[in-house]
Formats: C-alpha cells, structure tokens, sequence
C-alpha cells in the first residue's frame, strides 16, 4: 500500500460527508454538505464513548499537536479526512479564531494513495470499532502515580494532557493508592490457594467509593480503624460484590442503626442482604402517597433503588423508566431554583 | 471584590504557601473545573454544598483544604435565606473535614474586610458545635496583598 505522512495545510483537507457521526444531522437538519457546514455540525456532534471534544482540544493544545496522524486520501488536489474529521474541525476551529498562529495551520496527515473502497472501509471500521486497547483503571494509575512520584509532571499538567475534570483523575489516584495501601497487603504472604494476589479488576470498587456519598458514609460512620482498610476487608471477604450495585449501597447500610450494626458484625453478611434489613415504617401502608412528607418518600424510593440491580433498571419497562427520567429532571430543575451553591 | 477575585486569591494563597508546596498537590476551583459536590453527614443527615476550592495532597502527611468565596454580594448577613446558606455551607465543610484521616485540616474562608469578624464568628461558634477541634481556620482579608489580589 501506497502511504506517506506528510504535515498538510489543513485548508485543502475536506471532512468527510459519509462520516457516520454526522450524516444523520445533516439529514435530519436538511443541511448542505459543504465543507463549512460539516465541521461545525462535527464540533457539536456527541463524542461517542471516546473523550467530549472540549478534552480533546485541551489535550491537543497541551500537547502541542495531535499525536496519531489523521488519514487522508487524495482527492485531485485536495484530500478527502477518512479518519479524524473531528481533529480536523478543532483544529480549522482554532485557525479561525488564531489565524496568526502557525500552530493550527497544518495537521499531521497519512496519506493513502491508490486506496479503493473496500480497503477505505476496513480503515474507518479498523479505526472507530476497534480502536486502541485502552490501559486498566490500575495500569492508570500506576503510570500516573509514579509519573508525579517521579517529577516528571505535575498534577496540574496531567489533567491538561488528559483533558477532564481534575477530580476525575483526583478519584483515580486516590483508588490505586487506596489499593495498594489497604487492599494489596491483605494478600501478602498468600498462596494461589489462600486467595492468590489482589485482583486489579477490583480497583473500580475503589473508585467508585471516593465518590461523595459513599466516601463520606465510610469516613463518617467506619470509625475504628481507616474506613479504606475496612472496606478492603468487605471486598475480600466478598460482603461487596459488585463495583456497581454494590458499593452504591454503602451511604443507605451506614446510616441507618440497625443494618449498620449487623453488617459491621457479622464478616459473612453481604451489603445487599444487610440492606434488606432496615425496617420499613409499619405505618407505610396506612397513610396515603399522597399523604407522606417529602422526606418519607425520598427514604422509601432510595431503598427501593438500592435494592435494584443496575441490570433490573436497565430493563425497567418504559413508564417506569420515564418516570424516572423525568423525576431526575424535575428534581434537578427544582434544586437549581433553590440552591445555587 | 468580586466572588471570582475572591475565589482565585485562594488558590494563590494555597499555591504560594510554602505549607502546601508538593509535587502532588490537587487543587480544584469551582470557577474553573466546576467542583464536585461535598457531602457531610450532619447531625445524621445527609447534607451537601460545593466548595469554591478544594485541595489536597496524595502522600506522605496529608491535608485536606476546603475553600470558601464570601464576596459582599455574597455575604448579606440580614438576608435569612442568605444567613441559612452559608450556615449550612460551614456545617458540610466542617463536618466533612471532622471525619477525614489526614493530619492537617483546613477551612478556608477569603472575603471582604467588613465581613471578616461575622465570618469568624460563626465559624468559630460552629467548630465548637461540632467538636471540631483540629479544623484550622485560615482567614484571607488582606486585600492590599498583590501577591493575592491584582
């Protein structure tokens, strides 16, 4: 095959008009195909399962440039985007707004020549269905953590390259040190036969419990050793079983009296068994929904989420799941008005 | 003094104190990276406020720093609803900070000189409340320091 990597003006580059991301807008919204009119409709189109476009130009920018060439075909003079029209948009959207700077003037580009279509499909398919193998939420950490240990780079200039919010990287971190400070050691000295070595997979357990309420049930009511090293014991001792379902029960088993009491005590007692625990009002069913103050309605709903299974909501029927969906709107719409802070 | 100039003096205040120089200090603004919700359990009860800033450090002796932005916009202290908010907001911050395992403890507050005693007061009035003792209380008031505010 015919390629060469060459830094191309990024002015005789055309997006691509078949890219799947964008085709149904442009029909929906009966706009004109134009080379204008697709790389704005791709500035707004959704990121997929990759990172948003906004991380992706701040990681552009931090690393000054792009850092896999996108892939071009010729097309007479001009060359056709097969694959990365959405770096395309950012970096025509930065040469609009900077045209001074030379930086966003060109694009490193692979150019395929003599490229039939067959072969441009196995491209675009090669590209946005497999991908790169991402790294495991341990391998992350790790890398990051021993690239600041190291001084290598800051915080700060990880959360650039990366793009993101920081408390994003913040949670991960945290995880992989939680980890290895209180998950790792319970392994230590162990044989396959005894257990074997802490288990990377379960480092999203971790991550999910630096999340607000769950980290703060943990802090608030674990209170006779590190609430992290506690809930290392729970997951070996298989009272967490799922990063999911499980760790989003803690805050709900924590504060009440008596679920807390009996998960804390008995070592064999899952979370979703000590959860079935917390008594109902035995007056529930006397009084009226309609009756029932905010308060007792929000307790009873959580409970019945907690004790649902993600999978369980994902194939909740349609009214139920609108219902839902438009409690979460409406609520959101409220706490808006209420409390800006 | 605007609430952003006030907010930003305090990740100055943090970034310049030699207490808080590491290699693996995180700090976040809201005005910038949009914070993530704090929550505390208060007297039992789950309660939530989003800090100005927050910041911390991953190894070694750590500290935990919540931040708070009181402009004079902000801080009328004759407004009940007002009054009941910021109140709230030194609950979540200082219960949140009672329960953390790290050594060194933080609240933050940059505001308005005219606002500094009342600031002071009701948090002092709360750490006692609470029984949160080792919560340090820094005050940012020095609006003459260029190095915090330009």
């Amino acid at each position: 095959m015919n390629r060469e990597l060459k830094e191309l003006d990024i002015n005789i580059i055309d997006p691509d008009p078949d890219n799947p991301r964008i085709v149904e807008s442009l029909k929906t919204f009966n706009i004109e195909p134009n080379r204008e009119n697709i790389l704005n409709v791709l500035r707004n189109a959704p990121g997929g399962d990759g990172p948003g476009i906004t991380e992706l130009e701040k990681s552009i920018i931090a690393t000054h440039g792009i850092l896999d060439p996108i892939i071009v075909c010729p097309e007479g003079d001009r060359y056709l985007c097969i694959e990365g029209n959405t770096r395309l948009s950012i970096y025509n959207k930065n040469l609009e707004r900077y045209p001074d700077i030379s930086f966003w003037q060109t694009i490193p580009a692979l150019i395929y020549k003599d490229i039939d279509d067959p072969m441009l499909e196995m491209i675009r398919l090669g590209a946005h269905f497999v991908g790169k193998k991402e790294w495991s939420l341990y391998a992350k950490g790790a890398y990051i953590s021993n690239m600041i240990k190291n001084n290598a780079k800051t915080f700060p200039e990880i959360v650039e390259v990366i793009g993101g919010t920081p408390s994003k990287l913040e949670g991960l971190l945290t995880a992989y040190d939680d980890f290895n400070q209180y998950f790792a050691p319970l392994f230590a000295g162990t044989n396959e036969a005894e257990g074997g070595r802490a288990n990377e997979k379960e480092m999203s357990k971790f991550v999910n419990a630096n999340t607000g309420s769950i980290s703060a049930a943990l802090e608030t009511y674990i209170t006779d050793e590190h609430p992290k090293a506690k809930f290392a014991k729970w997951i070996k001792q298989g009272k967490i079983e799922s990063a999911a379902d499980d760790v989003r029960k803690i805050p709900t088993v924590l504060s009440n009296d008596i679920s807390r009491e009996a998960f804390l005590s008995d070592k064999n007692l899952k979370i979703k068994d000590a959860l079935k625990l917390i008594p109902r009002d035995i007056n529930v069913g006397d009084i009226k929904l309609s009756e029932a103050d905010i308060s007792r309605l929000a307790d009873e709903l959580k409970l019945k989420i907690g004790e649902t299974t993600i999978e369980e909501l994902k194939n909740l029927d349609s009214e139920n799941l609108d219902s839902l969906l438009m409690l979460n709107l409406d609520l959101n719409q409220f706490l808006d008005h209420i409390d800006t802070d | 003094m605007t609430h952003s100039q006030l907010e930003e003096a305090i990740v100055k205040f943090i970034i310049n104190n030699p207490l808080f120089k590491c290699s693996d200090l995180y700090i976040s603004s809201d005005d910038k990276n949009g914070n993530p919700e704090l929550i505390a359990y208060v007297n039992n009860k789950q309660k939530q406020c989003r800090p100005d800033v927050i910041a911390h450090n991953f190894w070694g002796d750590k500290f935990q720093i919540y931040g708070e932005a009181k402009s004079s916009n902000d801080f009328q202290s004759n407004n009940p609803e007002a009054k009941a908010r910021h109140s709230k907001q030194v609950d979540v911050m200082l219960n949140a900070l009672k329960v953390k395992r790290v050594k060194y403890k933080y609240l933050i507050y940059a505001c308005d000189i005219d606002f500094r005693n009342d600031i002071e007061l009701l948090i002092n009035q709360k750490k006692l409340l609470f029984d949160a003792k080792d919560v340090n209380i820094i005050i940012i008031d020095q609006l003459n320091n260029s190095e915090l505010f330009q």
